[in-house]
């Protein structure tokens, strides 16, 4: 018997998959934002609510990700915009892999953002890089503010925080100060905007904060 | 959570290794697991001994290292292993880091044949 040392990552492939999307998404100058959350706290929604302030002026696209179903999908499909849809038959995130089979769907070069929305979990989907430029983490205020130290993986993996269904705050207990504090603690670096898509409270600097990132993209593109 | 598709990545990983190795059997696979990365070490073990059926690492035996959470103060560069993170920086007392270790899913070694 003896011993062979391996020193590998077990999501070794799913990282070689991501690193070629990521490539393809440069080559294509499409901003890829993928959208993380506990089921629930609204990611479809504030991606409908971001499509009616960027969309026509910017062209996106959006990849659905659902355990079950095609709703969400349906739901986007509404503004005419490519949609592809990824049912992950019971799986609780997305991977490189189905990624990779979405894009082929989409026009990706004529793209100027694209959305992918997880299944929501906080857990899981925080060890899958799958070539986005921004992972965004949206929190409704109705899940309580230890949230970020809960799940510090995929808080600090995020670059923007979005503190959703705000408009709740007069109705429920919870510490909005700590709730942001708990974030910073283990990720400085975040980006907090505090949202509702009830009222469209923040959804104005969220959208800012996209078009913002898209142009910093572009200028340092070198295509 | 995904223990499925950890123990499906373990397999295909250590499959691809093989064919360099050229080994008959394999006994055991030593994993390093960080105590973020979101895996329970029984659940693993029960989908690895299941998809490795009929594969070279049936009857394989996982060990498992603990990776700590890791992180780093962003006030004085401290490094420092932690266990809760609620718990503010022990050299300056600043509340605020990054974490830089902790969500580790790797393949250590494996004892072959």
């Amino acid at each position: 018997m003896e011993i062979i040392t391996v020193e590998q990552k077990i999501l070794k492939k799913n990282d070689e998959i991501a690193t070629e999307l990521r490539k393809k998404f440069d080559e294509a100058n499409v901003l890829v934002i993928n959208m993380v959350s506990s089921p629930g706290s609204g990611k479809t929604s504030i991606i409908e609510r971001t499509l009616k302030i960027i969309s026509p002026a910017l062209s996106v696209g959006v990849i659905e990700g659902d355990i079950q179903t095609s709703l969400d999908a349906e739901r986007i499909a509404q503004f005419n915009i490519p949609v592809a849809q990824i049912i992950t038959n019971g799986t609780c995130h997305l991977e490189a892999r189905m990624i990779e089979q979405a894009v082929n769907q989409l026009p990706l070069k004529d793209l100027d953002v694209l959305f992918i929305e997880n299944v929501g979990n906080l857990v899981c989907p925080s060890s899958y890089y799958l070539g986005e430029h921004a992972r965004v983490v949206i929190m409704s205020v109705t899940e309580g503010e230890d949230k970020p130290l809960k799940y510090p993986a995929m808080f600090s993996k995020s670059c923007v925080l979005l503190m959703n269904k705000i408009d709740l705050l007069p109705h429920i207990i919870f510490d909005i100060a700590k709730a942001k504090k708990f974030a910073l603690k283990i990720n400085p670096d975040l980006k907090i905007y505090e949202t509702s898509c009830y009222d469209n409270t923040g959804i104005m600097q969220w959208c800012d904060w996209i078009t913002n990132e898209l142009k910093l993209r572009r200028c340092n593109s070198p295509s | 959570m995904h223990e499925a598709t950890v123990a499906r990545n373990i397999i295909e990983v250590i499959e691809s290794e093989i064919s360099i190795a050229n080994c008959k059997k394999i006994y055991s696979v030593k994993l390093r697991i960080g105590e973020l990365s979101g895996i329970y070490p029984e659940s693993l073990e029960y989908y690895f001994y299941e998809l490795s059926k009929n594969t070279i690492l049936e009857n394989a035996k996982l060990y498992f290292e603990k990776a700590p959470i890791k992180v780093k103060c962003t006030a004085c560069s401290a490094e420092f292993e932690i266990q809760n993170l609620d718990y503010d920086c022990p050299n300056c007392k600043s509340s605020q880091y990054h974490i830089i270790g902790g969500d580790e899913l790797e393949i250590i070694n494996m004892e072959v044949e």
